[in-house]
């Protein structure tokens, strides 16, 4: 039984070892594996693979576009590509036995509203390629062509699926070297494998029962309940109010509670159905940690997220000790400009993270995210109207104790053309916290200047630039840990 | 016939190389038992030395002194504002959201970046002009200090390198010696083009002793030294190659094979697969991007002396932490912790490998296998050993395979290279099939490899 857990964990992981938001979804409803770019996409890859079957069926080499929040996609600028894939010579019916997901993003936009049709074009599942007709340009035209399409769509899709076209040839071809089996019964056994691993991993969290409340100044309040079963931690939101700014569906709050557990794995645990299953969340309906239609997402999925699994993090070092640390990665910081001359300018600054009993904080990291900063000084100053005056750490923002919270960063912005600024940051009115005697790291601010004027903006708002008005974004600090 | 002579100075072993009429030497030294001057005498002195007058050499030393951290105490000036942005542009390691993310430490400590109020526009034009007084400023700080080396990184100076030079001709004049961002590579990228100008301050001066150690070796006995960086240019003692020489060697191989598609170098001390003919202007290091232009390449996941590890379920893994020789594998007798050398050893894959014979000190082999027993301890393998080494040696191969098939053209041939690759050639050739090829002289490629030039 070992062998064989074995050789199917090392065959998924060198398979998709650098392929950051991706699925393999067995049509009986298992999740092969899973690798994630977000926190998000822990709960959203699987429930893409579980509702788009529901639509229509996917043949071998079709490929399905979408970005529906509702139907498994994230916001409306990350879009996920599911593709029908036979690894079995055996299945003879006209669907594919799995399905291969791919995520890929482009350059979202920040904008506040009240309906999820404003904050861009929301694609539910739509089939892009055939395989014997290849694209399909008549659907791509149109979502093109579309006004509220996101810049370089047309551009990222058709790379992205040459890209998860080659993902799966080269799938198939590993799977013949591997030699290995991916019927529906080497899979469960797999699965079952994982879920013993993933249990076992839970028996370190003690057999209590642990509460915690929360409550935002954005009017969000939310009550946990962790209670630890034989094989899952079940995490009970209780009291959880109605959607005032964030909204998260409820496969992505699964992904937030997912990930806080998962950040507190010292060994590696593959992520399918078998250790997906240890972890059960009930959400009350119509809340907003499971809002409906036609709700907004990109404050809950890019903030919220982070958030709640900072929250649950919290409950569960409640309960453990070597879990403790400080808070983290709250108060991020975006920015969004629309230039009069027509470039579109988004930048997300991270955060420090919390300090732990052993070692000082991060700075300027995105613990729940995984990406590596790409943005060039040199580059954003050639392709928009502004000058960035300075990049640095922002001294003094993680919170003191005897191990220092990470530091967040400071950038200042000089705008050179008139311009539309968009910008939020964490909404919930408190600095990371500080843990056991350690201090709070500072909170995130933007201030606006103009001329001798200088103005400190409220968390989230838009507001018109003028050429030479001066932007300063200051990202927040980390919790300290210890007095 | 042509008369080369090549050497490899590698981080743990040196290659040596000599083709003269119909003869040929091929010699292998160990750093740990033999210096760099002894191998070179040793070498030469097996040979008609009036046959040769210049010597080839590829080196890891910029990669040596990078690693082991013994470059200059250096000086970094950057535009003001920006003293902190290498830093930040670092990748923080963070696969499975780790409860704490970390940035590996930089060659550089931040306390050595420094801010000069200078700017220049994306267009290039001048907005500010450093001061004089600033650089005086710097000077006392440098004094106490002791720092002699100075690298400039500004934002723009590949559209307008006047504040850069002006600021390199103020601190040579005061002494110092002054490398400068836009003189290195015309990189558009300001973090790739910083950590280049750092490194190339970094390394000079180290590696400026090892070569003229070197050199004088060679120079004893008639012999001019010439070195091979990273582009594949020649050069003896220009200070600009000396960092960009850390891919020398893949250049020696790319041009060597440049009708292949596809070669895996599978060495001693690493296993790299690459696309001669294709070029990579960016080194993504753990400090970020760098640029130097290099043959396009990849280290595979697993290498010769990765660690075998395991974790609370028993299940055993290669990890990316490796022992490098020094104390190296089990089979050299110091160390404690089995490698997939001591895998292939334990394996008898390595018993016709004549390079390593007469380092393997005797009772290894028992060693091996008492520290891979407990691997199985509790496991389904209890008691079955064997099963167990041919089990790892087979996911070993196979995620190899995997990494291959990932970067390999679906079509396009794969050749094997170096000392290792008749040691894996076999079991390869039979998981991928007849595209796997191998070149059958390539013991001592890393040295023979430099006859390209």
């Amino acid at each position: 039984m070992q062998k064989q857990y074995l050789i199917h964990q090392d065959f998924f992981e060198s398979v998709f070892n650098d392929v950051a938001g991706c699925i393999l979804f067995h049509k009986s409803g298992i999740t092969v594996h899973l690798e994630q770019e977000r926190v998000t996409d822990l709960g959203t890859l699987p429930k893409a693979c579980h509702e788009v079957p529901k639509y229509f069926p996917i043949e071998e080499g079709q490929i399905i576009v979408l970005n529906d929040p509702y139907c498994g996609g994230g916001i409306l600028s990350n879009f996920t590509l599911l593709m029908g894939v036979n690894l079995n010579s055996g299945n003879k019916k006209k669907d594919a036995e799995f399905l291969l997901g791919k995520k890929f993003s482009v350059r979202p936009f920040l904008k506040y509203t009240e309906n999820l049709e404003e904050e861009g074009l929301k694609i539910p599942p739509t089939p892009i390629y055939e395989k014997n007709v290849g694209l399909n340009t008549a659907i791509l035209d149109a979502i093109s062509n579309h006004p509220l399409v996101m810049d370089g769509f047309r551009h990222h899709l058709e790379k992205n699926i040459t890209l998860i076209q080659e993902l799966e040839e080269h799938l198939k071809e590993s799977q013949k070297l591997w030699a290995i089996d991916l019927d529906q019964k080497s899979l469960e056994s797999y699965i079952n494998q994982s879920h013993h691993r993933m249990s076992e991993f839970l028996t370190k969290i003690k057999p209590e029962k642990a509460h915690y409340k929360e409550q935002w100044v954005t009017g969000e309040s939310l009550k946990l309940e962790l209670e630890k079963q034989e094989h899952k931690l079940s995490f009970n939101f209780t009291e959880v109010s109605d959607s005032k700014i964030y909204h998260l569906t409820k496969a992505a709050s699964f992904g937030a509670c997912f990930a806080a557990v998962m950040n507190l794995l010292e060994q590696k645990i593959p992520i399918n159905t078998g250790s997906l299953e240890c972890i059960d969340i009930k959400v009350p309906k119509d809340t907003f940690l499971d809002c409906k239609y036609p709700a907004p997402v990109f404050l809950g999925f890019t903030e919220a997220s982070g958030l709640i699994a900072n929250f649950v993090s919290k409950v569960l070092a409640k309960i453990n000790k070597e879990f403790q640390s400080a808070e983290g990665n709250i108060g991020c910081c975006s920015v969004d400009l629309k230039f009069e001359s027509g470039p579109h300018f988004y930048d997300r600054l991270p955060s420090g993270a919390g300090a732990t009993r052993t070692v000082d904080g991060a700075m300027i990291v995105d613990k729940w995210t995984h990406h590596e900063l790409q943005v060039s000084i040199e580059e954003v100053e050639k392709r928009f109207p502004m000058k960035i005056r300075s990049t640095s750490i922002r001294p003094g923002s993680g919170g003191n104790g005897a191990h220092t919270g990470g530091e967040g960063m400071i950038r200042s912005y000089e705008i050179k053309e008139a311009a539309e600024l968009n910008w939020f940051t964490n909404l919930t009115g408190h600095s990371a916290d500080g843990f056991y005697g350690g201090n709070s790291g500072l909170s995130p601010q933007f201030l606006v200047v103009r001329g001798n004027k200088k103005e400190k903006l409220k968390a989230y708002g838009s507001m018109k630039l003028e050429a030479g008005d001066r932007l300063d974004v200051l990202t927040a600090g980390g919790g300290g840990f210890g007095e | 016939m042509k008369k080369t002579l090549g050497f490899h100075f590698g981080f743990s072993f040196i290659e040596a190389n000599a083709q003269w009429a119909d003869q040929l030497l091929q010699k292998r030294y160990f750093l740990s038992e033999t210096s760099e001057k002894e191998a070179i005498e040793d070498f030469l002195g097996q040979l008609p030395i009036n046959e040769f007058s210049q010597v080839n050499i590829t080196t890891k030393w910029s990669e040596r002194i990078i690693k082991q951290k013994i470059g200059s105490n250096i000086a970094f000036l950057v535009t003001e504002g920006f003293q902190n942005w290498p830093k930040i542009r670092q990748p923080a390691f963070n696969k499975r959201f780790q409860r704490q993310p970390r940035r590996k430490e930089s060659v550089i400590s931040d306390d050595l970046i420094f801010g000069l109020s200078e700017r220049v526009s994306e267009s290039g034009e001048v907005l500010r002009t450093p001061q004089t007084n600033e650089i005086e400023f710097l000077h006392s700080k440098f004094q106490l200090m002791g720092i002699k080396n100075i690298a400039l990184g500004f934002l723009h100076s590949n559209k307008n390198a006047e504040n850069e030079l002006f600021v390199k001709n103020s601190f040579e004049k005061l002494g110092y010696k002054v490398l400068c961002s836009h003189e290195s590579l015309d990189e558009e990228n300001e973090v790739a083009r910083w950590w280049r100008v750092v490194l190339d301050a970094y390394v000079v001066e180290v590696y400026e002793e090892l070569r003229k150690t070197c050199c004088q070796a060679f120079a004893d006995q008639g012999i001019q030294a010439r070195f091979i960086d990273s582009s594949g240019n020649v050069f003896v003692d220009e200070e600009k190659h000396y960092f960009s020489s850390l891919f020398g060697k893949s250049s020696c191989l790319s041009r060597l094979y440049e009708s292949e598609e596809s070669v895996l170098y599978l060495g001693l001390e690493d296993f790299i697969y690459l696309e001669p003919g294709k070029w990579d202007p960016i080194y993504k290091s753990d400090f970020g991007p760098v640029g130097i232009p290099h043959v396009k390449q990849t280290r595979l996941e697993i290498q010769p002396t990765a660690i075998i590890e395991s974790d609370e379920w028993k299940l055993f893994n290669f990890s990316k932490q490796e022992l490098g020789f020094e104390p190296g594998p089990m089979i050299l007798g110091k160390s404690l912790t089995p490698c997939f050398l001591d895998l292939l050893y334990a394996n008898e894959q390595l018993d016709s490998f004549k390079s390593l014979n007469n380092m393997i000190r005797p009772n290894s082999k028992s060693r091996i296998l008492e520290s891979l027993y407990t691997f199985t301890r509790d496991t389904e393998y209890e008691n079955r050993l064997e099963e167990f080494i041919s089990l790892m040696r087979d996911v070993a191969y196979k995620k190899i395979a995997t990494e291959l098939l990932k970067q390999a053209n679906l079509k396009s041939n794969i050749l094997l290279t170096g000392p290792l690759a008749p040691v894996l050639f076999p079991k390869l050739k039979q998981l991928i099939g007849s595209r796997v090829k191998i070149d059958h002289d390539s013991e001592y490629v890393d040295a023979s490899s430099t006859g390209v030039f």
